[in-house]
């Protein structure tokens, strides 16, 4: 997986670099995950901006990382539409919020 | 009823399965000048189903038979998308099942609804108008259908 952490004092930023974030991509965003759980901070930053297609198991790779850094605020940032419309047909939106930008959820109560 | 042109491929089963399609079967909808909103919804679903079938038809073995096919009915226009295996057939209850529960929403006090599975399933219940499934001589064919104009009050 393409990624880049961007690891701030309050807030750790992932930004997934990759156009697909599917069943292939899953297992290896959940491997990533574990390795650098250690690092993420209390506010973990999500960048799907480069994302272009999500399907289940992407979004339940990403329910896996909030059920596995409970105590960790979870945000996604810049999600295309399709992505944001996934969000909101499976609910997950009532669940992590999105955000235009960094600025905003890092921000954001 | 008369049939616009059709796409129709076979492909070996894996978990790259479902972006190969992608990759094919979207110029394909292009060409039969689907709105692009409608082509990532159908998008999803195809995927979707891909997957189901690698993972549970053929429990993740690589280089079982897949095929694709989709065409477009004219008159009333409807997109058809049919993915067919020679694996294990889905419990028919199950898709039954599926197709009709409502999607969970997330309690952040109850991590039971935080994971939940099946939710491929949902999609497809919410992004097509008909769904059906028949498992016959040993062939699974899961077929979806959509209204491919938002004014038959489809618009989803």
């Amino acid at each position: 997986m393409q990624y880049e952490l961007i690891e701030e004092n309050k807030y750790t930023v992932l930004q997934i670099n990759e156009d697909r974030f599917d069943a292939k991509l899953a297992p290896s965003f959940r491997n990533e995950i574990d390795l650098v759980k250690g690092n993420i901070a209390e506010h973990l930053v999500l960048d799907l901006g480069q994302v272009r297609f999500m399907d289940s198991s992407g979004l339940g790779a990403v329910m896996g990382v909030y059920k596995l850094l409970r105590n960790t605020k979870i945000s996604i940032v810049n999600p295309q539409k399709s992505v944001q419309e996934l969000l909101k047909l499976t609910r997950i939106d009532k669940l992590i919020l999105s955000h235009a930008t960094i600025e905003d959820a890092t921000s954001s109560k | 009823m008369p049939v616009l042109k059709g796409f129709n491929r076979i492909y070996p089963s894996s978990l790259n399965t479902s972006r190969e399609v992608s990759a094919d079967i979207i110029p394909f909808w292009h060409e039969l000048e689907l709105a692009e909103e409608l082509i990532c919804q159908m998008e999803l679903c195809l995927v979707e189903i891909v997957n189901n079938v690698f993972e549970h038809s053929y429990h993740s073995v690589e280089g079982d038979k897949l095929e694709i096919e989709s065409y477009c009915e004219q008159g009333n226009p409807t997109l058809v998308v049919k993915v067919s295996d020679y694996g294990t057939a889905m419990p028919l209850d199950l898709l039954d099942d599926k197709l009709t529960e409502e999607f969970v929403v997330p309690d952040p006090e109850d991590p039971e609804t935080w994971t939940v599975s099946n939710r491929g399933l949902r999609i497809l219940q919410e992004l097509t108008d008909k769904t059906e499934y028949i498992s016959e001589i040993g062939r699974n064919t899961l077929t979806f259908f959509r209204h491919t104009q938002p004014e038959s009050g489809l618009d989803k």
